[in-house]
């Protein structure tokens, strides 16, 4: 039998989070070596709002109950290119899918089973529509050209949650004590690794894990769409590879287990990478939910 | 033959209005006979937008992103029962049918392929509200006959969506045109329906007000119907402290002559007043004023 509290903690879990009950961080850090910061990311929700123009009814308030939150977004691009090129390729990206994703995709939040397929189609259709906006701005100017970024987004409709990968910035989620990585590196070494031709060793140390195989405004795309199930007590990561070039799994399980905020742990996270070395753009977004009374 | 007279050139229009496009009023008043006044009104939009909580971009303030309107609604009840109880009727029924369609309706906006079951959602949500209304009376000795109509209109672009119960009315004024929209849930108009009885005046004096239909009353028969949006439409919507005084003619003339939807509410109530005012009056008047240039340049 279980206690009364026990039962209560149960029933709350299925429940979508407050607001007030997302505790999410994201933070940037050039590094130590390069000059500018490529890498760009964005946090933001989807709101659907009750504005009541007019009415006689004396408490307005009562019809018109705040923001609810449709939706919840984490996305982190890793832009590549020369010159400015780069900070302009994932600046793009950014701008764009999150354009996309609020305006023209329909059914977003209808949480059926009959849309999921649909859903993963649209947010598939969404990256290749930013890919063509980048090859365009590319052939317009020709500072511009060659330029590409990667592209990793996370987005949350309750319970259930999308993951949008293209390029080799990662998605890891801890779950039960595990850190797993939901998102698969799009690069030349991944490939070569999952034909057989690389061991795991080679794609640690071949120059080949840098090039990528796959990115947005690259010469080849290949957006792939993971749909999870959200759960509390999960914590979501999503990087540049600034970060997981200098720390490895175990200290991001570890620095996660441990975590005290999102804030904190994005914080300690980037002053690792850059005490490992610091070599690359730094980009670190930490999301959790967190119980509170009330509501 | 399209003249090239501002109608005319609306109704070629395809896209959705702009929040600024949008013309709308709403006014109640208690009439000169009643002290109180028991009807009650709601103009509202639900919108979506997003909302920014951290970023590495240095200019969020010009992201594309902005806000975007999913659906207008419109909503007139009419209370019926004694002391404040009508009051009280018509407010919790607005209340109630408008937190049903705002938080339940999942797919309110998708306005392609889900006409059914928008159709029951609005259905569901008059069945929600009555059940409200019923529970609220119950606990009151003396609120049992309290009871209200219900008229809610819902835009989602293309489309009108229109929820009936009662006498409220929605009528459309269009090319000189008026059109009442909904049916009279009234003792009267069933009779008529069935051939029972015919327009005397003293039939209509007896059965005329009598609700067939109402939330809260013995019967509830909301009638949900779908319209297509046009941009030549002015829309009204009214309790029957209005039409009791006004004539379908006398609305026409005002809705041709409008130069606003406040001041056609205005001059409407005025007329309802010089009327007699016997009852509570409620009106509202809305439509979209196309801007920016020729409407050929729209996309």
């Amino acid at each position: 039998m279980p206690a009364p509290a026990t039962t209560a903690t149960a029933q709350a879990a299925g429940r979508k989070p407050r607001d007030d009950e997302i505790d999410a961080f994201g933070l940037t850090h050039p590094g130590k070596v390069r000059q500018d910061n490529q890498d760009h990311f964005l946090i933001c929700s989807l709101r659907k709002q009750v504005v009541v123009h007019q009415s006689s009814l004396p408490d307005e308030s009562r019809t018109a109950a705040g923001s609810e939150r449709l939706a919840f977004l984490a996305m982190v691009a890793d832009g590549v290119g020369g010159g400015a090129a780069g900070e302009e390729a994932s600046r793009l990206a950014v701008e764009a899918i999150t354009d996309y994703v609020s305006h023209s995709m329909r059914a977003y939040y209808a949480a059926e089973a009959a849309s999921d397929e649909e859903f993963s189609q649209a947010l598939e259709a969404a990256a290749l529509g930013c890919h063509q906006k980048l090859l365009q701005r590319g052939d317009e100017t020709p500072d511009a050209h060659g330029m590409a970024t990667t592209l990793t987004l996370w987005l949350g409709v309750w319970p259930r949650a999308w993951l949008l990968q293209v390029g080799d910035s990662r998605c890891y989620l801890l779950r039960n004590g595990e850190l797993a990585q939901i998102s698969r590196d799009q690069t030349m070494a991944q490939e070569l690794f999952d034909l057989g031709v690389f061991t795991r060793h080679d794609i640690s140390t071949t120059p080949l894990r840098n090039v990528l195989s796959s990115a947005i405004g690259g010469s080849q795309t290949a957006p792939v769409v993971t749909r999870m199930t959200q759960e509390w007590g999960n914590v979501g990561l999503l990087c540049s590879d600034g970060l997981t070039k200098h720390v490895p799994d175990s200290r991001i399980r570890e620095r996660l287990l441990a975590m005290t905020s999102a804030r904190q742990v994005c914080e300690a996270l980037v002053q690792d990478a850059l005490d490992a070395g610091g070599t690359d753009n730094i980009t670190v977004l930490v999301g959790r939910s967190v119980q509170r009374p009330g509501g | 033959m399209a003249s090239s007279e501002g109608p005319a050139v609306a109704g070629s229009i395809e896209r959705k209005p702009t929040d600024d496009e949008i013309d709308v009023f709403g006014l109640t008043h208690p009439g000169k006979v009643r002290k109180t006044n028991q009807d009650h009104f709601l103009l509202a939009s639900v919108h979506k937008r997003v909302v920014v909580h951290l970023t590495s971009l240095t200019d969020v303030a010009h992201l594309p992103f902005g806000e975007e309107r999913l659906a207008f609604f419109a909503v007139v009840a009419d209370g019926v029962g004694g002391g404040d109880y009508g009051e009280e009727a018509s407010r919790i029924a607005l209340e109630a049918v408008m937190q049903y369609v705002t938080r339940s309706m999942q797919c309110y906006y998708q306005s392609d392929a889900r006409e059914g079951e928008f159709i029951d959602s609005l259905q569901t949500a008059a069945m929600q509200s009555h059940a409200i209304v019923r529970e609220r009376a119950e606990g009151y000795p003396g609120a049992r006959s309290m009871a209200t109509t219900l008229t809610l209109w819902m835009g989602v672009w293309p489309w009108i969506y229109l929820l009936q119960v009662g006498d409220s009315r929605y009528y459309i004024y269009r090319d000189g045109k008026l059109s009442q929209m909904t049916r009279d849930q009234t003792m009267a108009q069933a009779l008529l329906d069935q051939g029972v009885f015919s327009h005397s005046e003293d039939f209509q004096k007896k059965w005329g007000h009598v609700l067939a239909s109402a939330i809260g009353g013995p019967q509830t028969a909301p009638v949900v119907t779908r319209i297509a949006s046009d941009w030549r439409n002015v829309h009204l919507m009214c309790s029957d402290g209005l039409t009791k005084h006004v004539p379908d003619e006398r609305i026409a003339q005002r809705l041709g002559e409008m130069t606003s939807a406040k001041q056609a509410c205005e001059a409407l109530v005025q007329d309802a007043l010089d009327g007699g005012g016997t009852d509570n009056i409620t009106v509202i008047v809305g439509r979209s004023v196309p801007k920016g240039g020729a409407p050929a340049a729209s996309p």
